[in-house]
This record gives C-alpha cells, structure tokens and sequence, in this order.
C-alpha cells in the first residue's frame, strides 16, 4: 500500500471517531503541553538567574576574607578581621594592571538614614573605589563618578542609586550638587533617647547611576556609594578592612588566569606558603554561574520528568484505544486481507492511526504549551522569567509523541497484522 | 479420483486428497475436509452443493487461498499453494482471484468507488485506479450511485460493487460464496446474469450454493457430502438469468423456479 494512501485512511478513520480520537489525543495533549511549558519555564528561570549574576558584574573574581575550605579559616561578621586592606588592591592592580580589565575594593557600612530636601528614607550604604562603575558594568545616568583623590582624602562624597534619588528628591530630577545626611543611632538597642545619641555625617551628592532593577529580589537601585576610605574612617571606623576585592579579568577565558595569579599576589602578601592555609577566599564567577546552572538544570529536567510521566499515561491511552481499534475492525481487517493486504499494510496501516494521534497531539500540545507559557507570563512573580520556547524543545516534543505512537501504536498493529483472514471475516 | 477431466487442457484448480480440521472449544474437533478431490478446468461455471457442514465454505476458503490444507495438495494454475508464504497467498488473492461473499462484505465507510479501488491499494497496477473503479461498476451496471455508501445501497446493488471489487486486477478465477443467499429472485437473477457473462467472455466460477435452481445456471455441479466430493454432474443447457429477467421486463415475475433442469452425471457417488 501507498503511503500516502496510508495517510489518508488513518487521517479518516481518526475523523470517524472525532471524540474518541479527541479524547484519545488529549492524554499526549496534555503531556507535550506540560513538558513544552515546564521545560521553557525552568530554562527561563535558568537564563533569569544567569542574567543576575551576570548584571553583578560580568568576568568577576571575588576576594573575600576568611578561609572557606578550612575549620581554622575565619567566618561570619564576628570573625572578619583586618586581612584584606587597600593594600591588597593596590599591590594586585600594580602587578597584574595589563592583564586584567579593573579592580575594586567595597567595605560595607550597612544602612543608614538619610535625610534631604526635608525627605526621609533608608539606604545601604557600601564604601567603593574609583573601579566600580567598570568592574560592575554600571554608568551613571548623571554626574560623575567620585576620584581617586576623593578617596585618597576620605572625601564625603556619594553616589547615589534611581530608587533612592526618585525617594528624596522626586522622580527624573537630578541630584548632583545636593547635600545629604547619613543618620546612625548607635548604642543600639538601647532606651529611649539613644535617638539623640546618633552619628550625623554630610555628603555632598556626586553623581546617580542607571537603574538596574533588581536582583534575586533585592532592588539595586536604592543604595548609597561613597569611596571606601570615607566609609571606614568615617562611618564605620575600621581603619584599613575592606569586606570585598572585585577583580574583572579581561575575558571569560582569562578567568582562570586572573583567578589563579590574584591568589599568587595575595598568598605573597600575606606570606603564606600553604594555599590551603590561605586567609582569604577566592570566588570565579564562572564557577558560581556554573553551580547554579547545574540546579537550574536540575530543576528543569525534574519538570520536564512531570511531563514525561504525563505523555507516559497519554502513551497507554494510545494503546488501549488501538487495541479497542483493532478488535472493533477485525472484520475491516479480514476484508483487507481478502482482497490481498500483506501483514506488512495492515501493521503499516494502524501504525500510522497510532501515529497520526499521536502526532496531531504532539502538536496540538505544542500550542497548548506555548499557551500556558503566556499565560504564566501574565502572573506578576513570572513576568521577568524569560520564557524559552526554543525549535530544539519543539523538535523533541514532536519526535517524542511519534516516537510514543510508534511504540504504543507497534503491539496493536502487530496484532491486527497477525489475524488469520478467515477468523478475522467470520467475527462478529 | 471421482474428477471430470475434458480432454487436451490443464485444470487451473487441482484439489487431491486435502483435509482440514477446525477445533471449536477444548474437545470439540470438527472435520471440515476428509480428503476432497477436485479439478476445475480453465472457463468452467462450477456451482458447489451440498447441506451445510458438508465443508464446501472450508473448500471454498482453500480455493481461495485464505486458508491453508492440512494435508493433500492444491495446485492453482501450477503453483503448489502450500509451499507459498503469507504474502504469496495475499499477492494471489490480490492478482489472480476474485472472492464475491454471501455478505458482502464491503467496507462501511468507503462509498462504492473506494471499495473497488480496495484490491489496487495492496498490488497490480495502480495507475488510473479511480477510472477503473469507474469502469467496472459501469460494467456491473452500478453507474449512477458509485457515491454512495453501502448502507445506502441495496442488497443486489452491494453485491454488484462486491462483484466489480473481485473484478478490478482481472482475476481469471471468481469464488462466490453464496451470492445470492441474501438476495430476492430478481436481484439474484441479475446477479447470476453478471456470472454468466463473465463466465461467457472466459473467466473459470466457482459458486457456493444450496438453492437448486440457483446451480441449475451452471455448467456443473459438484456435490459434497461429510467432507468429501460425492458427486459431479454436467448441466447440458443450463439455465440463462438474462432470459428470465427478460421474462420479467414483459410482465412476468422473476421466477428462478421453472423446473428442474436436466444434468448428466460424470461419475457415480460414492
């Protein structure tokens, strides 16, 4: 038999049966639909995830003080002590200046109150270096960036984030030139009028950076920069920690490099032999990037096993109508034979009904899937995952329901392909 | 070997001593064929006879290669049946017999065009099939309605789709299995008429029945009896359907009940 007459009577025999065929399909519907959805949205979550690591900065090396692969190493706020300085990014900029693209050094001074233009808010406030806005990848939308002389003089100066602009002076105004008031209580926790023991500090606004939005929920915009030195002198008073270097090496193949040869400048500085010794850590962003995409892809492939399970039952549905099928038209199948089909038509025959369901499925599902995505883009908490509906998940879920119609449609058919002409005639 | 044998031609069909048991439950056998013989030779109108369970359906199957002897031979035009393969028997299904059922058997969906075209699916040339669909219900005299579907057509007219269905690969052999057991006289009478002159232009019939008057429009009749061939007679004038419906078309009724009509016996019973 001609293939395409194959076609034709299988696409006609799941006509005559619209509901049952409906019904029948709906299991693979459902299962391609679900994978299709579940997969894009764990591989949108996967490419979320990667985009806020990356809006941190991109071919970052982290320093941090304190040994994460050792018991003696030193941890959490209590433990941090002076082992990362200044110095320590003075000496890796001067020895590694050509090879690597800029270097940072961030204290964190925690939050405070400010006060300006009679308005009130709250804000992280982070000592940084000159190196910010080209380690973070981050420009200012007005003024400028303070300079190294402002650092080297523990200048009160700041760069302030949108979020924190728009709050205190208003929405698309610009605040370079303004003064603002960073307020800490101190004695904290203490009675009433510990208000009135507070620390009052001037700074004179510099410069607003971009809006980024925000990241792993926490809004970027609503913070306060100020160099370093001004941040441990004046606001914290530690005189010489830093609680981070940032080092962006040159390229994403250079990481590595960078990665190692800032280790190299640091164990010497340190003078120490032993890097599993080592007073500090070093963190490659590739290697965080890395760890999250393997739980993201984790992710994604427990979702898109929900999926399979469901075009796993579609699948059995298939089968059990095809058996149906074939008992329903033994008598076709005797008439078939007794006019010269070969075992090989029929099979061939229920074969591509099996398929053909399936298939019309696959990609009814597909469509189905898309759907759901779009729907789910509508939800507020979903509408920054980038849904990924991409020809290669289609490609699969389109084999996948043949495959499954091939696989579930081959007992049926064989035993439609099996039946002896004379009993298949005299049934009843 | 109680077999007619006309001198000086080689018999299409050769039965020698073929048997075949059915087991319908645990304990019950039934033996359908003892050791038939039959030959039939190349233009012959055969009508098989015969009270039911005297095995001419199971005869009839093996003639037409849906199933298989138990033991003994058959020879179809020089080809030894049971040395053949399943798609052997499906290809000579296909190309070299025409099966016409008592019921039918068309399939309900397709209307009558698409159930002649059936046999060109599976072999032969399929090369303008539509038209030769056509053409053999114009040929059985179903022009008007090779639209419609089965159910809506009439018995007779069922059975001339069936007819030009066995017809479409030109078979030199047609097998009827009681055509006429579902029909009224006047389309029995037609369709007998059909037999006749394809049986006149060349083509060997063999028919199944058990209305008498039915075989009297043979040239033969080949009686069985348990499971054997019991007896074998020749039909000197047999009877010719298009005179009756003749008949008919002046005012009489159909009437396949004229008389019984002479035949010669070939060999004695055993």
């Amino acid at each position: 038999m001609k293939l395409f007459d194959s076609f034709r009577s299988a696409l006609q025999s799941i006509i005559v049966n619209k509901l049952r065929s409906a019904l029948t399909m709906l299991g693979v519907i459902i299962g391609v639909a679900s994978v299709i959805a579940m997969v894009a949205v764990g591989n949108g979550a996967s490419i979320q995830v990667q985009q806020q690591v990356l809006s941190l900065g991109s071919n970052l090396v982290t320093v941090t003080p304190g040994n994460q692969n050792s018991d003696t190493g030193l941890r959490g706020a209590g433990a941090q002590s002076v082992n990362l300085t200044l110095d320590d990014m003075n000496a890796i900029e001067a020895q590694l200046g050509p090879t690597i693209s800029a270097v940072e050094a961030e204290q964190s001074a925690g939050r405070w109150q400010v006060t300006a233009a009679g308005q009130n808010w709250n804000s992280q406030v982070t000592g940084v270096t000159t190196g910010y806005p080209q380690v973070r990848d981050w420009a200012l939308a007005y003024g400028d960036f303070f300079t190294d002389d402002d650092v080297r003089v523990y200048a009160q100066v700041a760069v302030i984030g949108s979020v924190t602009a728009a709050n205190l002076f208003g929405d698309g105004v610009d605040p370079t030139g303004q003064t603002i008031q960073l307020r800490q209580a101190f004695g904290g926790g203490g009675p009433a009028g510990a208000a009135s023991r507070a620390r009052i500090v001037n700074f004179k606004v510099v410069g607003m950076l971009d809006t980024k939005g925000t990241t792993f929920g926490f809004s970027r915009d609503d913070q306060i920069l100020v160099p370093t030195t001004t941040a441990q002198r004046v606001l914290t008073g530690r005189t010489n920690s830093v609680s981070s270097i940032l080092v962006k090496a040159a390229s994403s193949d250079q990481m590595a490099n960078t990665t190692a040869d800032v280790t190299d400048v640091l164990l010497q500085r340190h003078k120490i032999a032993d890097p599993s010794q080592a007073d500090f850590t070093v963190t490659n962003q590739n290697d965080t990037l890395a760890a999250l995409n393997q739980v993201t892809g984790t992710f994604t492939i427990l979702l898109a096993a929900i999926g399979g399970i469901s075009l796993l039952v579609g699948g059995i549905g298939i089968m059990n109508i095809m058996l149906v099928s074939v008992n329903e038209r033994t008598r076709e199948i005797g008439i078939r034979k007794a006019v010269g089909a070969r075992r090989r038509d029929i099979l061939v025959q229920f074969l591509i009904e099996a398929i053909g369901l399936t298939g019309i499925g696959g990609v009814l599902g597909i469509l189905l899937g898309w759907g759901i995505t779009v729907v789910v883009h509508q939800i507020p908490a979903a509408a920054n995952i980038p849904i990924a509906i991409t020809a290669g998940t289609v490609a699969i879920a389109v084999g996948v329901s043949v495959a499954i119609g091939v696989v579930f449609g081959l007992y049926p058919a064989m035993r439609a392909a099996r039946l002896h002409p004379i009993q298949a005639l005299r049934y009843e | 070997m109680n077999t007619y044998s006309p001198a000086g031609a080689a018999p299409v069909i050769r039965l020698r001593g073929v048997t075949k048991t059915y087991r319908m439950g645990k304990d019950n056998i039934v033996q359908a064929l003892q050791g038939a013989d039959l030959d039939v030779y190349p233009g012959e109108f055969v009508a098989l006879m015969g009270p039911s369970g005297s095995g001419k359906s199971t005869m009839m199957n093996i003639l037409g290669c849906l199933d298989v002897p138990e033991a003994g031979t058959y020879v179809l035009a020089g080809e030894q049946v049971r040395e053949l393969n399943d798609d052997q028997l499906a290809a000579i299904r296909n190309r070299h017999i025409g099966f016409v059922f008592q019921t039918f058997n068309l399939l309900p969906r397709l209307n009558a065009i698409e159930n002649v075209e059936l046999p060109l699916l599976y072999g032969g040339n399929a090369r303008g099939r539509t038209q030769r669909a056509k053409d053999a219900l114009a040929a059985v005299g179903l022009g008007e309605r090779m639209h419609h579907r089965p159910s809506e057509l009439s018995g007779g007219q069922q059975q001339r789709v069936a007819i030009a269905r066995a017809l479409l690969n030109d078979p030199a052999i047609i097998l009827a299995d009681e055509p006429t057991g579902n029909l009224d006289s006047r389309s029995s009478a037609e369709i007998l008429a059909i037999f006749q002159s394809l049986n006149d232009q060349g083509k060997t019939v063999v028919m199944v029945t058990h209305e008498p008057d039915v075989a009297e429009h043979c040239k033969r009749i080949v009686r069985m009896r348990d499971g054997v061939v019991s007896g074998d007679e020749l039909v000197p004038r047999p009877r010719r359907a298009e005179d009756e419906l003749r008949l008919a078309g002046q005012g009489h009724s159909v009437d396949l009940h004229a008389g019984p009509v002479a035949t010669v016996p070939l060999a004695a019973p055993r």
